[in-house]
């Protein structure tokens, strides 16, 4: 019995250490709020948790958990405009960065469409390509390519205004 | 500038204080067990129920005599409180009917939940003319599904016999997010006789829970 909590805290510690930091950032990504952020990455959890899902392989389960986490912030956004509350959209809340070029950069992404920053974070910064980001947020390959194109030209116009150097 | 972007984003992390509640929030949701133990418990508990059945089989008692009898009406109007249903509505859809005196698991409702906008449950009383519901925070809401659009109700209202209605930690232009409510009800029949019973709504990590205490 004793070993068998052992191994369930072992398995709750390495998914959690192996996924907070992703589904935090997804989530952050799509809400712009670092409290609801954090409260989806919970939910999303005990989600993982307790849907006890076989898998593959790791891909197969990162893949996976990003799907579950796109979908929970969905529906916090779903709630958030049911319940008409300023959605989180309209909200200026400061960003957890301390360097004040990358804070800047990543502002401009937050101001993109969700469409297009959810296809900006998975590309750059979870390396996928898009096909495998089409699987991921369930579209067609077509279209994520338009959207990475139509995110990087809207970004290019922002840096522009900005004065800021794309490359 | 992509750079910039993924250094920045870098810096968005879970911290320990962070990882410590969600490794605590998934100990105390209600599938704490290890998958396999999870497993192995509920073939021994279906295994239970299914001796429980054939035992009461075997002795000759009917199963379902107790449900038998709480579905015949009451013989005259002063016996309310046996006319008296509450419903609530756990997360996945299902009702259960919570009888008075008994503390029955509704199941939890959660701000982030999307498929309602409260806290469901549902007053039912043949014998009544008015339904009195009052919430010590919070507010109720009215939901109508099919058109999604939603009406707040305030803290105190009359509803009619087999309504739903939704109760909100959040009061409407109110930010403060209640962690616990107890909504009292009150039943009043033909012959005034009146039927009070009351929920208790407590909040444990981000989910609500109800049990009706009286």
């Amino acid at each position: 019995m004793e070993n068998e909590e052992t191994d369930t805290d072992k398995y709750i510690s390495q998914l959690v250490e192996n996924y907070s930091d992703m589904i935090l950032r997804l989530a952050y990504t799509y809400l712009k709020n670092m409290s609801d952020a954090e409260d989806v990455c919970q939910d999303v959890f005990i989600k993982i948790y307790n849907k006890n899902k076989t898998f593959q392989n790791s891909e197969h389960e990162k893949a996976w958990i990003l799907r579950v986490t796109i979908n929970a912030c969905k529906d916090a956004l779903r709630w958030s405009k049911r319940r008409q509350f300023s959605s989180i959209d309209e909200l200026s809340l400061p960003i957890p960065i301390k360097d004040e070029n990358n804070k800047e950069v990543v502002a401009m992404v937050l101001e993109l469409p969700i469409k297009y920053r959810s296809v900006i974070y998975l590309h750059y910064f979870e390396n996928y390509s898009t096909a495998e980001i089409a699987k991921i947020l369930h579209r067609n390959e077509a279209t994520v390519r338009t959207q990475l194109k139509r995110a990087r030209e809207l970004l290019k116009s922002k840096i522009f205004l900005g004065g800021l150097d794309y490359d | 500038m992509i750079n910039n972007y993924v250094d920045g984003m870098k810096e968005i992390k879970a911290d320990e204080n962070l990882k410590q509640k969600i490794i605590y929030s998934i100990k105390e949701s209600k599938n704490i067990e290890a998958p396999i133990a999870f497993r192995f418990k509920k073939i021994a508990a279906v295994a239970a129920i299914a001796c429980t059945f054939i035992i009461i089989i075997i002795f000759g008692l009917h199963p379902f005599s107790n449900l038998v009898s709480t579905k015949q009406a009451p013989a005259n109007n002063s016996v309310i409180a046996s006319s008296l249903a509450i419903t609530a509505y756990a997360s996945d859809g299902t009702s259960q009917n919570m009888k008075p005196n008994v503390d029955i698991l509704i199941g939890k409702y959660s701000l982030a939940m999307s498929s309602v906008p409260g806290f469901p449950f549902k007053v039912t009383c043949a014998k009544s003319n008015t339904i009195k519901i009052t919430a010590t925070s919070g507010e109720f809401i009215s939901w109508t599904p099919s058109n999604g659009k939603i009406e707040y109700r305030g803290k105190s209202l009359e509803i009619k016999s087999g309504s739903t209605i939704y109760w909100s930690p959040v009061a409407h232009g109110n930010d403060t997010v209640a962690e616990n409510c107890k909504i009292s009800i009150k039943a009043n029949n033909k012959t005034s006789a009146t039927f009070e019973s009351s929920i208790q709504i407590n909040c444990d990590n981000y989910s609500y829970t109800a049990r009706l205490i009286k």
